[in-house]
């Protein structure tokens, strides 16, 4: 049963980053991209890695790893290595309050 | 149940902690300073990230150290088996006949037996506490001496907080005919277990040592760090089995590292089950020419359980050799990492080594990582490894259903088969039902 969950405030995600949370043992990124707020897994579905600490180009995402590239806002695959689609979380802003939907 | 001494949790993993631990404890100097060296280490050493190599595949973010209780009363000590818990009580009556037991429950030993003969021929097994006040040069001149104290920052944490435990001692020439049994339980929310396991056999020596890790399923975080140290001595034979099944929430970190001398024969099994992060260094030293040492490991992870095994076969003498199968099984959105390293070392001519993990994916979301390594100084010797990931296959399955069998019957049956070559290595069927029965139970 999906619910919200506030995980920080919108000053902790600075435009153009993402952000790691745990989110009762999920991990997810956050991202901010031009003036919105998205959400996404934070595990690359290609290897191991942290999409928190990849490099936001307006929408896409680039894993540090080994480069492959996401849509953060529909979690598309955009480049190899990855082939399988990123799983995303209905974000919304509440009293400068981020909440994310798992 | 135990309660929480208030002070423990307080402190929380502190120095001021480990010298109360020791000071409670009424432990020697020697011991007290080595707890304090292994809090040194345990801080200066970094919480590993993505970017170690060893831990590239290992998510430790979800970890809440700072949730650690180091310690918690321990109940009294109990003479008979009525006064243990109903699941203790079970599995020493599924083990049948054994040459003894200790029970830890949470931070301490409760319950301890041997059989009279062995305590005749010399041989040691009771709880590592109690050892250090007994045997205690004995015990001062293994501990750390096969996983320093720096080995990496939860075994330094073990060293500090250690608890309970198991020292077993055999000498020369004593055949231990009957396996010992040893039960790890965490009984109590929140309290860590640090359980130490020191062996040490003698030349000549033979004995059996089968280590369950238990527990109730908790909400909240739970913690095991653990840590086994085994000596083999010149010609002496050890088999020693760990089976985890923790409780659902655990984070379970465990360091395993087998010295062999001469001649000597070591047998080990990981069994892997239970909890939620499972991470075990698993290491064999052949430093006398002629040892030998089989490893074997198996694991089921479904929903989301995550299971890293790092295992190291250490070639360091001539004519020595190593044979190492770990098989996992996945299902749900579990994941494994396996990377094991065969090293031969410039002595280390005419070495045998075979390597293989084998993964099976039960499920779309189930992910396994395998990686083998070798690092070759010899250059007369015979190194193998194997690494395979695959699903079910698809014509073993049609075959199956073509006889009538239903999707979950073939199914289950393939995963039986592919254990199979596993389970026929181990020559105690007690052990080998139990693993069956905890496959079974996993596959839906």
């Amino acid at each position: 049963m999906a619910s919200w969950v506030k995980v920080g405030k919108t000053d902790e995600v600075p435009e153009g980053t993402g952000k790691y949370f745990d989110i009762g043992g999920e991990p997810i990124a956050v991202f901010h991209s031009d003036g919105n707020f998205y959400a996404t897994s934070d595990i690359c579905t290609h290897e191991e890695a942290s999409l928190s600490e990849g490099e936001l180009e307006g929408e896409v995402v680039e894993c540090p790893l080994h480069g492959a590239r996401f849509n953060v806002r529909t979690g598309e695959v955009k480049s190899l290595p990855a082939v399988v689609k990123l799983k995303t979380y209905p974000v919304r802003v509440v009293d400068g309050s981020l909440e994310v939907e798992v | 149940m135990s309660q929480i001494t208030d002070e423990f949790v307080s402190v929380g993993l502190s120095a001021a902690a480990v010298e109360a631990l020791s000071a409670a404890k009424r432990e020697p100097d020697w011991l007290r300073a080595l707890r304090l060296a292994a809090f040194d280490a345990f801080e200066k050493i970094p919480m590993p990230t993505l970017r170690d190599e060893e831990w590239r595949r290992t998510d430790l973010r979800g970890l809440r150290l700072n949730d650690i209780v180091p310690y918690g009363n321990v109940p009294a000590r109990v003479t008979s088996l009525t006064s243990l818990d109903v699941a203790l009580r079970a599995e020493i009556d599924a083990a049948g006949q054994t040459g003894g037991v200790v029970v830890q429950q949470d931070n301490g030993s409760i319950y301890s037996t041997l059989n009279e003969s062995l305590l005749q021929k010399g041989v040691i097994f009771t709880d590592l506490d109690t050892a250090v006040r007994e045997h205690g040069d004995l015990v001062r001149e293994h501990l750390t001496k096969n996983v320093p104290v720096d080995y990496n920052k939860f075994a330094a944490l073990n060293t500090a907080f250690w608890s309970g435990g198991v020292f077993l001692y055999v000498p020369r020439r004593v055949d231990v005919a009957l396996p010992l049994q040893s039960l790890n339980y965490m009984a109590t929310v929140g309290v860590a277990n640090f359980s130490r396991v020191l062996i040490v056999t003698e030349a000549d020596s033979d004995v059996v040592l089968v280590d369950q890790w238990l527990g109730p399923d908790h909400e909240g975080q739970g913690f095991a760090a653990n840590v086994q140290e085994v000596f083999v001595g010149n010609a002496a034979r050890v088999r020693y089995y760990s089976l985890q099944e923790w409780g659902q929430n655990v984070w379970n970190f465990s360091v395993n590292r087998t010295a062999l001398s001469r001649d000597a024969t070591a047998n080990s099994l990981v069994g892997a089950f239970g909890g939620r992060f499972h991470k075990a260094n698993v290491e064999s030293a052949l430093q006398g020419p002629g040892s030998t040492s089989e490893m074997l490991g198996v694991l089921f992870g479904n929903e989301r359980q995550f299971f890293d095994h790092h295992t190291l076969q250490d070639h360091q003498a001539p004519h020595t050799s190593s044979d190492l199968l770990y098989k996992g099984a996945l299902t749900d959105r579990a994941r494994s990492v396996f990377s094991g390293m065969i090293h031969a070392r410039p002595a280390a001519q005419k070495t045998d080594a075979i390597q293989t993990n084998r993964n099976l994916l039960l499920s779309d979301g189930a992910r396994a990582d395998s990686i083998p390594n070798l690092e070759i100084e010899a250059n007369d010797l015979r190194c193998t490894h194997a690494a395979t990931v695959a699903p079910v296959d698809d014509e073993q399955m049609f075959y199956l259903r073509a006889r009538g069998l239903s999707e979950t019957d073939a199914k289950r049956m393939i995963v039986e088969g592919f254990f199979e070559t596993v389970l026929e290595r181990i020559p105690l069927p007690g052990v080998v039902d139990r693993l069956r029965a905890v496959i079974a139970q996993k596959i839906t």
